[in-house]
């Protein structure tokens, strides 16, 4: 596997991580440290021994760190080798992993999210007049997403860096868009479903999403995605596309001690 | 009744015009409040330096003046001329401090000793340009790259340099990420710097952890008298963290403890810096030399390294030794990026923090030497 790394002998935590890869549904637990290790690694910083890894990304914005292990102590020390102390930090953490959290940082906030994994029947899907959106279309992506509010998910400074994005234009302009945001070898996160307000319920949300599930199903990637579970909107919107809840996440803003 | 004496009103703005390189010195101030502020550069440490200064060369300032009892000159008194402010932010760092790494990886501690080389390398360099053997050794001290440490050898020894000591230390301090990569990268190859290695950690028992501060208290008391006091410091901090019976105590340690006593010693430092100290040729040479010891200690460390790399049949990376300072954190997390550059799966953070932590130990042990050999040599 390519995120091995450059040199002949894997370190031994990408061989740890590529074993447990292995297993779909771990993988899918916890995707955000995997990215650490896998796509996003160029980016990030690590602090791992055999019984805490933890991850933080110099490229995000906020920091944000993923970790792998159950010790409270090792994380709240390993995490001021990669922060200093008193610097906020954000985490998506499953349910086993939030005790964790809360015994080692000071949290903030805690807001509760599902993670809804695709397992609809791709012959449904009806992607419409869909077209990618490419690099050169960042400004455009941009624009819509400043223009109703939302801000977009992103690992990388550019957020069409991780994987494809689709939308729909009219007359040069965007007016519903949907993208990868996390690509991971086996997995892939979507998200940033935005459509102008005054183009809504048409189904352009639900024809861009068809196209990024036909492209990822095609290269044998299980989709999924990350949605607030008081989103009921959102929730409901990735239900009917044939996502169904897999698991809880946490999305936690704390302090470092 | 006497009438009003207008004179008296303008007498700081008269005196401030006679004594113009007070200006210069206030200017300064402002200077390192703007690199706090605006680049971040050891902000917790150059604010209150920055203001000290300022406040320090205010013409007539009665807050450094000790006949009137001044704020500043209080605070000197009690706490910095008899060196109890940088004592007590050890014992903040000390609480703040995890010896895991280092305890789980006792061959890093070697690098921490190399990583000290600077200090006495730039002493001997100081005494060649003409510098007193207690200035010479003022200046290599700023080689420890650790503020405190600085401040503790520097006013037993030249307390007349402290402010310009004080300011370079703790300057080069937050230049740990622009100083060290070139040297890194100029000294290792890049086979040496893609050496992976794997973590393997031995386990460290909480009775370890507990006993780990007190012997090393004993042993360095007993080997090094003068660095007792730094280490001993040291070590109270490391107790209260390792104990886990007295987390309110270790939390004051490494919260307000060592805020407060940072901010008097960052205040009186800085009202130290006065033109008559600082507006001299010796300052640039102090700002060369201390760089020069910067260097020496990161190049000596990984020149130690590469001796290891060899020795254990290329199994150590020699990147590891750039971390053997006292920069804590930084220096870890430089070596990771350094080592990552060439290979982005090489995970070296955890070698880097125990030969960091091993780095800050012998900072103030090597602080402690110091002491112990000059002291005697300029008759105090």
């Amino acid at each position: 596997m390519g995120f091995l790394g450059t040199t002949d002998r894997p370190s031994a935590l990408a061989t740890q991580v590529a074993n447990q890869m292995r297993d779909l549904d771990w993988t899918l637990a916890h995707f955000t440290f995997v990215a650490n290790v896998t796509t996003l690694a160029a980016e990030c910083d690590i602090a791992h021994s055999p019984a805490m890894s933890v991850a933080s990304c110099r490229s995000q914005p906020d920091l944000e760190l993923a970790f792998l292990g159950e010790s409270s102590d090792l994380l709240a020390t390993y995490a001021t080798f990669l922060a200093d102390p008193g610097s906020a930090v954000s985490l998506l953490v499953s349910e086993e992993q939030r005790d964790v959290v809360e015994s080692a940082f000071d949290v903030d906030s805690v807001v509760p999210h599902w993670q809804m994994l695709y397992s609809g029947d791709p012959r449904d899907l009806d992607v419409g007049s869909v077209t990618e959106v490419v690099e050169n279309d960042l400004s455009a992506v941009q624009s819509l997403s400043r223009s109703e509010g939302y801000e977009l998910t992103a690992f990388l400074a550019n957020p069409l860096a991780q994987g494809p994005a689709f939308g729909i234009w009219e007359r040069r302009r965007l007016i519903a868009m949907g993208m990868t945001v996390l690509e991971l070898p086996k997995v892939v996160w979507l998200g940033n479903v935005v459509v102008r307000s005054e183009y809504r319920r048409r189904g352009l949300a639900s024809a861009v999403v068809a196209g990024l599930l036909h492209r990822h199903l095609s290269h044998g990637r299980t989709p999924f995605s990350v949605v607030r579970q008081d989103d009921d909107a959102c929730v409901g919107f990735f239900g009917r596309m044939g996502f169904e809840q897999a698991r809880p996440l946490f999305a936690m803003k704390c302090v470092l001690r | 009744m006497n009438g009003i004496d207008f004179g008296d009103l303008l007498a700081g703005l008269s005196t401030l015009i006679r004594d113009w390189p007070s200006l210069i010195m206030m200017a300064l101030g402002g200077v390192l409040i703007y690199l706090a502020i605006a680049k971040e550069y050891e902000p917790v440490l150059l604010l209150p330096i920055g203001l000290g200064c300022i406040i320090g060369n205010l013409p007539l300032s009665s807050m450094v003046d000790p006949a009137e009892q001044g704020m500043l000159a209080v605070i000197k008194s009690a706490g910095v001329d008899n060196e109890l402010f940088p004592l007590l932010i050890f014992i903040g760092v000390g609480a703040m401090m995890d010896f895991r790494p280092l305890m789980a990886q006792p061959l890093f501690a070697l690098m921490g000793a190399a990583g000290q080389f600077g200090i006495f390398g730039t002493l001997i360099v100081a005494v060649l340009l003409g510098f007193p053997l207690n200035e010479a050794a003022s200046i290599g001290i700023i080689g420890a790259i650790d503020g405190p440490t600085s401040i503790y050898v520097a006013n037993a020894l030249a307390p007349h340099m402290l402010g310009v000591i004080s300011v370079v230390a703790y300057s080069y301090m937050s230049l740990v990420p622009i100083i060290q990569p070139p040297i890194m990268r100029l000294l290792t190859t890049r086979e040496e710097r893609l050496t992976k290695m794997d973590y393997a950690p031995r386990p460290v028992s909480k009775t370890a952890l507990i006993l780990f501060p007190i012997v090393v208290t004993v042993a360095v008391g007993i080997l090094v008298p003068k660095a007792a006091p730094l280490i001993a410091s040291l070590m109270i901090g490391n107790l209260l963290r390792e104990a886990g019976v007295v987390q309110r105590l270790a939390r004051t340690a490494e919260n307000e403890l060592i805020n407060i006593s940072t901010l008097f010693l960052g205040l009186v430092v800085g009202s130290t810096m006065t033109a008559e100290s600082f507006l001299r040729w010796d300052t640039l040479k102090i700002l060369v030399l201390g760089l020069f010891a910067f260097a020496l200690d990161t190049a000596a460390g990984i020149l130690f390294g590469k001796l290891l790399y060899v020795l254990s049949g290329r199994k150590i990376n020699p990147l590891i030794g750039a971390a053997g300072i006292s920069a804590f954190p930084m220096a870890g997390r430089l070596v990771q990026r350094v080592a990552q550059d060439e290979d982005f799966s090489n995970y070296v953070l955890m070698h880097a923090m125990g030969a960091n932590t091993s780095g800050q130990l012998g900072s103030v042990i090597a602080g402690g030497v110091l002491l112990t050999l000059v002291l005697p040599m300029v008759g105090n």
